[in-house]
């Protein structure tokens, strides 16, 4: 019953008796007549929702597919359908329908309904002018329906929901279900449903292709074999890396015949050794990367700049490998070339990109109403208050709306995760049992790591030391079980973290004494690429950018990427000192420069063109 | 693709924004003219049943009316219905001697479909509307000849439900008012209930339909729910009889806690 029906009812139940006492038979009648009408409805409001519920067949393709479980890209658009149907029946009229999208997925294409009015009122003709403003004080409102819901206003055998969507980042996509909403054509009723339709989707992060990377570096004459790679130590290649005198042992081919006859004594031709490469990278998925909306976090900036880097080195013929790291563990992957490899690292990172559920649950008001929402949304019928009252006590007549809530949601959460009642009555007089609750509840829900899950402030204060011991470690390992020419690719958020810097530049030294070639790689929350410091910092260059930038998110920009710049330059000098090269990367450009700094590694050289870095 | 299916695919596009561009005045003008018809038709209904036999001046009537239409118009129903029965309950006569059948029946016909009315005038309107604009062809969306011709039906239809469903309601409780004992003679109702039994009759008889009536809907109802629902009133129920034990149990827990 709907809360204006609950009033009009009383208002009939008070008219009845008042006109039964007073002897005031229209009263009487037209009340009596209220609340046989309003218990007709209900009657046949039960009867049809009763019978349809049972027969409805539900069934969703995603592009085209309606598997229970995919995979998916990030960034791509989905084409979605959802079919309804009654079995032996039609659909009644006032029922309305809506697939429940997961936070992880951006509907697009929205539609809005034209408004014929307003073009009239800016019409020069008078007439027309005076019709449409009057018109518009009896428009007709459409209503404006969401793409992924229907509403039914007459009997139809099927109806079919299609929407538009793209998803925001790699991770998983849970597609629950549909949400029923079933009225009466006066509105006197209301029931509320969620039929289960499940279906759950492993979602790879998104890469770009970036075929162009080498021309930033100069071209050899001699090209090695597919995958093979030139390195500036002795070994067996085709580079001439130095003469050297002749000493015993050295084959007789390499006996550099006229020098020899030049210097008067024998001189040995001395090649670079060519050996294939491998990559690994190291990917920081620490709580402050996975803080903010699914496409907005670090993590997503890292996994598609990782996707990318494999994907070039993959396509080098190269192996590839990834430790994946967060506070729960390091996960290794091994590294491995061609086309399984890829898909192996991007399911990896794929899964790495899930968010967990963090560590502490603050209870906080936001929390308990976001927690209310989603469970009204998945869990309607666990929230009717016939079924789960909003009082403990009877008579509570200053129960507030926050009580209730929360009562009610100790009773869902109790009934979802299998509680016993003494933990249910513990949450409700607890705050702190409940928010562990509800902070378990909405992770599962797919909610990103946001204000009412986590608050970034706890976050910087927990976790901040950690990463870098963690990454540390994982570099550590990562040289202990290299071979001869690798390259270790950081991609981990450092800025701001240059006062604790010193065991991981420990680390970096170790790596490159055993020369293999380090590469750091920053997230920018931006994802633009900061301004140097000359331009950042130059007043002249500051000033030209301000005019330039015309909006306030423009400006904001602006001044997020000089900060940037800023908190970047400690660590950039720290590294440059120990020749690792260091990039902010968030934007596909940016990554084509990472690349390149990789494949100017793979090279051998230490510098691009033979100036220094 | 040829040239001349590019120039006959642009120009199916092109056609219908033309055409509706051009209609946009003249639906709204459709728009405005229904929707003041359905507004004088309801005015004169209103002013028929609550205020054409009260003695106040012409002025004070009509803004009684367009007070009464606002409400309409805005779907306040809780705020109208309190209004009829208020204003019904202050003119009508207490004496059953004076009470006029037809009459009666007239007004809560009349009211009840103003109620239903109000509570579905917004669709009522748009209905109206758009069959209106359909009949004259010059409705938004291009639909076909068969699709309005459902949605006419369908409004015919779904109006005469009401209608029946209405008139059904009105009769019903006058069979069920007028057969009442302290209806028709009152004062020998009392006199023989308390001569005969010492009980008001027929107490202990509504007393068993009411009774049996609650059994009936709570097992209706317990047979709805899911079984997510059952489990969970089950819950609720065991923790509402417990809750005062639970409750210091609890506490004294959270306490112990606190202090370790």
């Amino acid at each position: 019953m709907t809360s204006w029906s609950r009033q009009l009812a009383l208002i009939g139940l008070i008219g009845l008796i008042v006109g039964v006492t007073l002897g005031q038979m229209s009263v009487a009648i037209l009340c009596l007549a209220w609340l046989l009408w309003m218990l007709w409805e209900w009657v046949q409001f039960s009867i049809c929702s009763e019978r349809e519920l049972g027969r409805f067949q539900l069934e969703r393709w995603i592009n085209g597919r309606s598997d229970a479980t995919g995979v998916l890209w990030a960034g791509r658009t989905l084409d979605i359908r959802v079919r309804i149907c009654c079995k032996s029946n039609r659909v009644f009229p006032d029922r309305i329908f809506r697939d429940v999208v997961p936070e992880n997925l951006e509907i697009i294409s929205s539609t809005i309904p034209s408004s014929s009015t307003d073009s009239a009122i800016n019409s020069s003709s008078w007439l027309r002018k005076q019709i449409g403003r009057w018109a518009s004080v009896f428009k007709i409102v459409d209503e404006i329906c969401p793409n992924n819901q229907i509403a039914i206003r007459t009997p139809q055998h099927e109806v079919e929901i299609n929407y538009t969507a793209r998803v925001r980042a790699a991770g998983e996509v849970v597609f629950p279900g549909i949400r029923m909403e079933f009225h009466d054509p006066r509105k006197f009723f209301r029931l509320d449903r969620f039929v289960s339709l499940r279906q759950t989707f492993r979602v790879l992060p998104s890469f770009t292709e970036s075929a162009d990377a080498s021309p930033l570096l100069k071209r050899r004459n001699a090209i090695p074999r597919h995958g093979i790679h030139r390195q500036q130590r002795p070994g067996i290649g085709f580079e001439l890396l130095e003469l050297r005198e002749y000493v015993d042992g050295d084959p007789p081919k390499t006996i550099a015949w006229k020098a020899s006859a030049r210097r008067d004594k024998l001189m040995t031709r001395q090649y670079e050794s060519e050996v294939p490469i491998r990559v690994q990278l190291i990917i920081d998925g620490t709580a402050s990367t996975r803080m903010g909306g699914f496409g907005r976090r670090l993590i997503d900036q890292m996994t598609h700049v990782g996707a990318s880097i494999a994907h070039s080195v993959i396509s080098a013929g190269d192996a590839i490998g990834c430790y994946l790291i967060d506070e729960a563990a390091t996960k290794r992957t091994i590294a491995a070339s061609g086309t399984i490899g890829f898909y192996s690292q991007l399911r990896a990172m794929g899964a790495f990109s899930v968010n967990r559920s963090p560590g502490t649950a603050r209870f906080s008001l936001r929390m308990l109403e976001t927690a209310y929402a989603v469970c009204s949304e998945r869990y309607p019928e666990l929230l009717d208050p016939q079924v789960n009252p909003f009082s403990l006590v009877p008579f509570a007549l200053f129960s507030t709306q926050r009580g209730r809530q929360r009562i009610q949601l100790a009773a869902v959460m109790a009934e979802l995760y299998n509680l016993s009642i003494t933990t249910q009555v513990e949450m409700v007089l607890d705050e702190n049992e409940l928010a562990k609750y509800l902070l378990k509840f909405l992770c599962e829900s797919g909610m990103p790591w946001m204000a009412p899950i986590v608050s970034i402030s706890d976050v910087a204060i927990q976790y901040s030391p950690v990463r870098v011991r963690l990454l540390t470690q994982a570099l550590t390992a990562a040289i202990s079980h290299a071979h001869d020419n690798e390259v270790f690719v950081l991609v981990a958020d450092l800025l701001g973290d240059t006062a604790s810097m010193d065991e991981l530049l420990s680390a970096i030294r170790i790596a490159k004494s055993k020369h293999h070639r380090v590469a750091v790689i920053c997230p920018s929350p931006t994802l633009h690429r900061p301004k140097s410091r000359s331009s950042s910092v130059s007043a002249n260059t500051v000033s030209a950018n301000t005019v330039s930038a015309k909006t306030v998110a423009e400006l904001r920009l602006l001044a997020e990427g000089i900060r940037l710049g800023e908190l970047a330059l400690p660590l950039k000098r720290s590294l440059t000192k120990l020749g690792v090269p260091m990039s902010i990367a968030g934007e596909p450009k940016a990554t084509g420069l990472v690349l390149s700094e990789i494949a100017m590694a793979k090279s051998g050289r230490l510098t691009a063109q033979g100036s220094g870095r | 693709m040829s040239e001349t299916s590019k120039r006959s695919e642009s120009g199916s596009s092109e056609q219908p924004t033309a055409v509706v561009s051009s209609m946009g005045p003249m639906r709204n003008t459709i728009v405005l003219g229904c929707s003041l018809m359905l507004m004088l038709g309801m005015g004169c209904a209103i002013d028929f049943v609550y205020v054409g036999s009260a003695p106040i001046p012409g002025i004070i009537r009509i803004a009684i009316v367009f007070l009464l239409l606002w409400l309409v118009n805005h779907s306040n129903i809780v705020l109208l219905f309190g209004l009829m029965v208020t204003s019904l309950i202050l003119r009508e006569p207490t004496r059953l001697e004076s009470f006029d059948l037809s009459v009666s029946v007239i007004t809560v016909l009349v009211s009840l479909g103003l109620l239903y009315w109000m509570v579905r005038y917004q669709s009522i309107r748009k209905t109206v509307c758009e069959v209106a604009c359909d009949l004259c062809n010059v409705n938004r969306q291009s639909q076909s000849n068969r699709e309005s011709t459902n949605k006419i039906k369908f409004a015919i239809q779904n109006g005469i439900e009401v209608g029946l469903k209405l008139i059904c309601v009105v009769l019903l409780a006058i069979a069920i008012l007028f057969n009442q004992p302290w209806t028709t003679n009152t004062n020998a109702w009392l006199q023989w209930s308390l001569t005969n039994k010492q009980v008001l009759w027929p107490g202990p008889l509504l007393i068993v339909i009411v009774i049996g009536l609650i059994v009936v809907v709570n097992e209706f109802g317990w047979r709805r729910k899911t079984a997510g629902q059952k489990k969970l009133t089950l819950r609720c129920n065991a923790v509402r009889i417990l809750y005062p034990d639970m409750q210091r149990i609890v506490r004294h827990r959270i306490k112990r806690r606190g202090v370790t």
